[in-house]
């Protein structure tokens, strides 16, 4: 890798923080939460509240505990300690705001570039080479966060020469670009770009929405590739998300008037969509950052994250119908209704020796959701680490989770 | 948050105050169980393992509740929901 004295700048080191984004819609949803979970307080005294199979036994015995108890009393009770809990919502948001960190890593050198898409060369001395292709929703740094949490750097030490896709956000050529313009355009010249510069096996691997990317572009490019990684990649985009496949077939006539209105997805739109997920996340981890030391790693590690969460990018129209409406909405991958170039992209007709990483506490990507990716597969290594969607590669315990495991199995295709 | 204690106070009185302190406490620790469940119900019906049955179960049980049937211990009836 090129050492360069130049660093990489990000919104974050330049700009206000303003996250977690949508501010406004997590602090309403903080408030909100507050006043139904008031409103059912009856309903549940009285076994009445269909509570979630996993919380029903709990629910029981809080019920039963509370048959004695005053309701005015314990409606008071119940006020005072959500008026406590979001004062360390917000103590937790303002200590973010204020946080010293700000990310500055030695910036890897830009050795093709197409429109706004860039192809970052993270070195490496290895048998084979990597090229990681992310989602294009959020920026590629998770792959690179911090000097001691990065998954690229690591592996570009550990035998693997290393490259990613920069895809940015979209400038005004993208706008008017499709999926079939990423992967069949974009992302097949870099992987051409990349067969130049190291000639050497190459495999792609593709995390979250990118494994998908990586899917369809595997395909058409068998003969050039080693092998292909997916990491945390979603295939049968309605197991466990039954609700929200419903919820997004619903809105589906209403993205499209938004589309129409700004000519892209915002980001803030696109983060409150996520936020259906877990509505509560933010409440519960910006209490937990409250209550962290400030000037502790945890800490750091914590604001440097949230920092790339809030970071995010809007999508080209074309590409928000396709994973939106068609991926989340209808399943066109899972149905076998899914085309780029024409080509309908099976991952049954793989030849090429495939790596799947299905994180077991991942809650942005069921693992059932990637299992299902796994099982179509014909020669797949499957690990399963002990771990989230974004902590399998950013977390603590990534190395021994993921990236040996990773590393080990590209060295392995050089053989 | 738990007061201090006044300074001047008979046995009985502290031994009454100590017991308020404790139902307090009790009450504080009820609250934090139920808004516990309550965060964790958001979280796991928006992941929506049991479907989107179970889901849309749990917001009509909310907006009966909200709107008053639920709020009766007696159960309510579908004509006192919604008076007049």
């Amino acid at each position: 890798m090129t050492a360069a004295p130049r660093t990489i700048a990000t919104p974050a080191e330049t700009q206000v923080r303003l996250g977690p984004r949508p501010l406004a819609l997590h602090l309403a949803t903080a408030m909100a939460s507050g006043v139904t979970a008031l409103a059912a307080l009856p309903a549940m005294r009285t076994g009445r509240l269909p509570w979630a199979d996993e919380l029903a036994a709990d629910a029981g015995a809080l019920a039963s505990d509370l048959a004695e108890v005053d309701l005015n009393a314990f409606v008071a009770a119940v006020v005072e300690a959500q008026t406590r809990r979001l004062a360390q919502v917000l103590e937790g948001v303002r200590a973010y705001h204020a946080h010293p960190f700000r990310r500055a890593l030695p910036a890897p050198e830009t050795v093709w570039r197409e429109g706004t898409t860039r192809l970052l060369d993270y070195g490496g001395d290895g048998p084979v080479t990597a090229l990681f292709v992310p989602s294009l929703i959020n920026r590629y740094y998770v792959l690179d966060l911090l000097a001691e949490r990065s998954l690229l750097r690591w592996l570009a030490g550990a035998g693997v020469r290393v490259l990613t896709l920069d895809w940015d956000a979209p400038g005004p050529n993208e706008r008017g670009f499709g999926l079939d313009d990423y992967i069949a355009g974009r992302l097949d010249r870099a992987i051409g770009r990349t067969l130049e510069i190291a000639d050497r096996p190459l495999a792609l691997v593709g995390y979250c929405l990118g494994g998908n990317l990586a899917l369809a572009a595997a395909g058409p490019r068998q003969d050039d590739l080693a092998g292909l990684a997916l990491l945390a990649t979603p295939w049968d985009f309605h197991a466990g998300r039954g609700a929200q496949a419903v919820l997004f077939q619903l809105v589906e006539p209403h993205l499209e008037l938004v589309l129409q209105a700004f000519g892209e997805l915002p980001v803030d739109l696109l983060q409150a969509l996520f936020a259906w997920l877990d509505p509560t996340l933010a409440q519960r981890k910006f209490r937990r950052f409250a209550a962290m030391r400030q000037d502790s790693a945890e800490a750091r590690a914590f604001v440097a994250l949230e920092d790339w969460l809030n970071d995010g990018v809007p999508l080209a129209p074309a590409v928000a119908r396709e994973c939106l409406a068609a991926w989340y909405g209808r399943n066109t991958p899972m149905a076998g209704n899914w085309a780029v170039a024409g080509r309908t992209v099976r991952p049954q007709d793989l030849a090429l020796p495939a790596f799947v990483a299905i994180p077991g506490n991942d809650r942005i990507v069921p693992p059932a959701s990637a299992e299902a990716l796994a099982r179509a597969l014909p020669a797949a290594t499957v690990i399963a680490p002990n771990a989230g969607h974004i902590g399998m590669v950013v977390g603590a315990r990534g190395a021994g989770g993921l990236w040996r495991p990773l590393a080990e199995w590209l060295r392995g295709l050089a053989k | 948050m738990r007061a201090s204690r006044p300074a001047r106070m008979t046995a009985t009185a502290a031994r009454a105050y100590a017991g308020a302190m404790d139902d307090t406490d009790e009450l504080g620790r009820l609250a934090e169980r139920y808004l516990d469940l309550w965060e964790r119900q958001a979280m796991l019906m928006s992941g929506a393992p049991a479907g989107p049955e179970a889901f849309a179960a749990w917001i009509a049980a909310l907006g009966a509740s909200a709107v008053g049937g639920g709020q009766a211990d007696d159960g309510g009836t579908a004509d006192d929901r919604h008076p007049g």
